[in-house]
């Protein structure tokens, strides 16, 4: 037998005995990984020990020549070329700082160590900055610009930048794409010679559809494979403007930067219970110059965002 | 497929229908003659002349203008539409018109970029003497 209810509690009518939980998971900004940064010319090393200019003897602009000894016992002719003294500046400094008051740093729970998240957001906001920078560094390319606007990023235009390096005598085997992800899945996973099986290998090879990348299992750092032998990497730090991203195919040595810090570290992050704001004031900043060292080692390789492939 | 058939372009293009919001432009003109724009953050950057070039003296850039970007964002809906009347390669050319119109259009407009060595969580420019925006 049934006994009716006419009443029954509610949530509402409970709210001040049920209880809320703030759970030990935060969910933190996200960013790329370092991919440029670490794979091009890093200069750091000589700004260990102070300077803000870094000569690069340049021994390249102006080279040896070959000459031939047409009648034999005649004098030789030697070659004397000019050098050209080169210079990297570090000029740009910059930081994230952030205060947060002693009373609410107390009262905070303390499950949550919000300075050391709040610090860890900031040190990678500067590292993306430092990427940034670097990826900026396409506006400087006009030996090897591929493609505009309008461009569908293709085979065609891939192969095209590597004749580029290679027709320069740079070394493939130190050289590597980066590429916007909007690129790299909209655009390059959609030329059929990518992936269909003849390229692909075997047919128990596991291809990109399966993968995701060009002969790579996984996507640690944001290596995403080979292309014709070349490493490809990704990061949505790839520069855009009027919906053109500014995909890049370098040689190690086309781009440089040197980041100067106490301590030596890239990024230096301090911290101090400042008494004059009654609060721990946290700084995190990177001291940094970035340069182009050989425009004609840097590949341009332009991709519209108004297409995708399929 | 015989190896000679294969396409190098994308058997299949579409347009993205995804709708990008117009952005501020800015048109700089290199040594070469070559045009480059950029969005407001690089174009601080090529404005302020912070990019070296190693092995040359600093590179002259001259600024042109710039513009809202509605033009080049009108030229890429017309493109949409070009693109399922006429193909790809008539999208694409109207895609180069618009950049070429929003040229014109920016040229003259001598508008800067904003400082933005100072930006907040939203990378607007700030005043850190006020802590106001700009």
């Amino acid at each position: 037998m049934f006994v009716v209810t006419t009443d029954p509690f509610t949530a509402s009518d409970l709210a001040a005995v049920i209880s809320e939980t703030w759970t030990t998971i935060v969910n933190e900004k996200t960013f790329n990984d370092t991919v440029l940064a670490n794979f091009v010319t890093d200069l750091s090393s000589f700004a260990v020990e102070g300077s803000d200019i870094f000569h690069v003897p340049d021994l390249f602009t102006n080279a040896l020549t070959v000459s031939t000894q047409s009648t034999q016992g005649a004098e030789i002719t030697t070659a004397s070329p000019a050098e050209v003294d080169t210079t990297l500046t570090i000029n740009t400094h910059q930081y994230v700082a952030f205060i947060i008051g002693d009373k609410d740093l107390v009262q905070i729970a303390s499950k949550y160590d919000v300075n050391e998240m709040y610090a860890r957001e900031a040190r990678n906001l500067l590292a993306e900055a430092l990427e940034q920078a670097i990826a900026g560094l396409w506006s400087s390319i006009s030996t090897n610009a591929i493609g505009d606007t309008a461009t569908v990023l293709s085979d065609a235009e891939i192969r095209q930048g590597i004749y580029s390096l290679e027709n320069g005598k740079y070394r493939l085997s130190e050289s590597a794409f980066f590429f916007h992800p909007y690129t790299y899945w909209n655009q390059l996973h959609s030329v059929t010679k990518y992936y269909q099986q003849y390229s692909v290998g075997p047919a128990d090879s596991r291809g990109p559809v399966s993968t995701g990348n060009f002969g790579s299992e996984g996507y640690a750092l944001n290596y995403k494979g080979v292309l014709y032998g070349i490493p490809v990497y990704t990061t949505s730090n790839i520069v855009s403007g009027l919906q053109t991203y500014r995909n890049l195919l370098l040689h190690k040595s086309a781009f440089g930067f040197a980041v100067q810090n106490r301590g030596g570290a890239r990024i230096r992050v301090q911290a101090e219970n400042a008494i004059r704001n009654l609060g721990m004031l946290t700084v995190c900043d990177i001291k940094y110059g970035v340069a182009v060292l050989r425009e004609p080692a840097a590949v341009l390789l332009n991709s519209s965002n108004a297409f995708l492939g399929s | 497929m015989n190896p000679s058939e294969i396409p190098e372009k994308p058997l299949y293009a579409s347009m993205n229908m995804k709708r990008e919001n117009p952005e501020r432009i800015y048109f700089f003109e290199k040594e070469n003659g070559s045009i480059i724009f950029a969005k407001e953050h690089e174009a601080h950057r090529i404005y302020r002349r912070r990019n070296q070039v190693i092995g040359q003296d600093k590179e002259k850039i001259k600024f042109l203008g710039s513009s809202d970007g509605v033009i080049f964002f009108k030229a890429v809906e017309e493109a949409k539409v070009i693109f399922n009347q006429k193909g790809l390669e008539a999208a694409q050319e109207r895609i180069r018109q618009g950049e070429k119109e929003e040229l014109e259009v920016a040229r003259g407009q001598m508008i800067p970029p904003r400082n933005m060595d100072a930006i907040d969580r939203g990378n607007n420019p700030i005043n850190l003497q006020t802590y106001g925006n700009i």
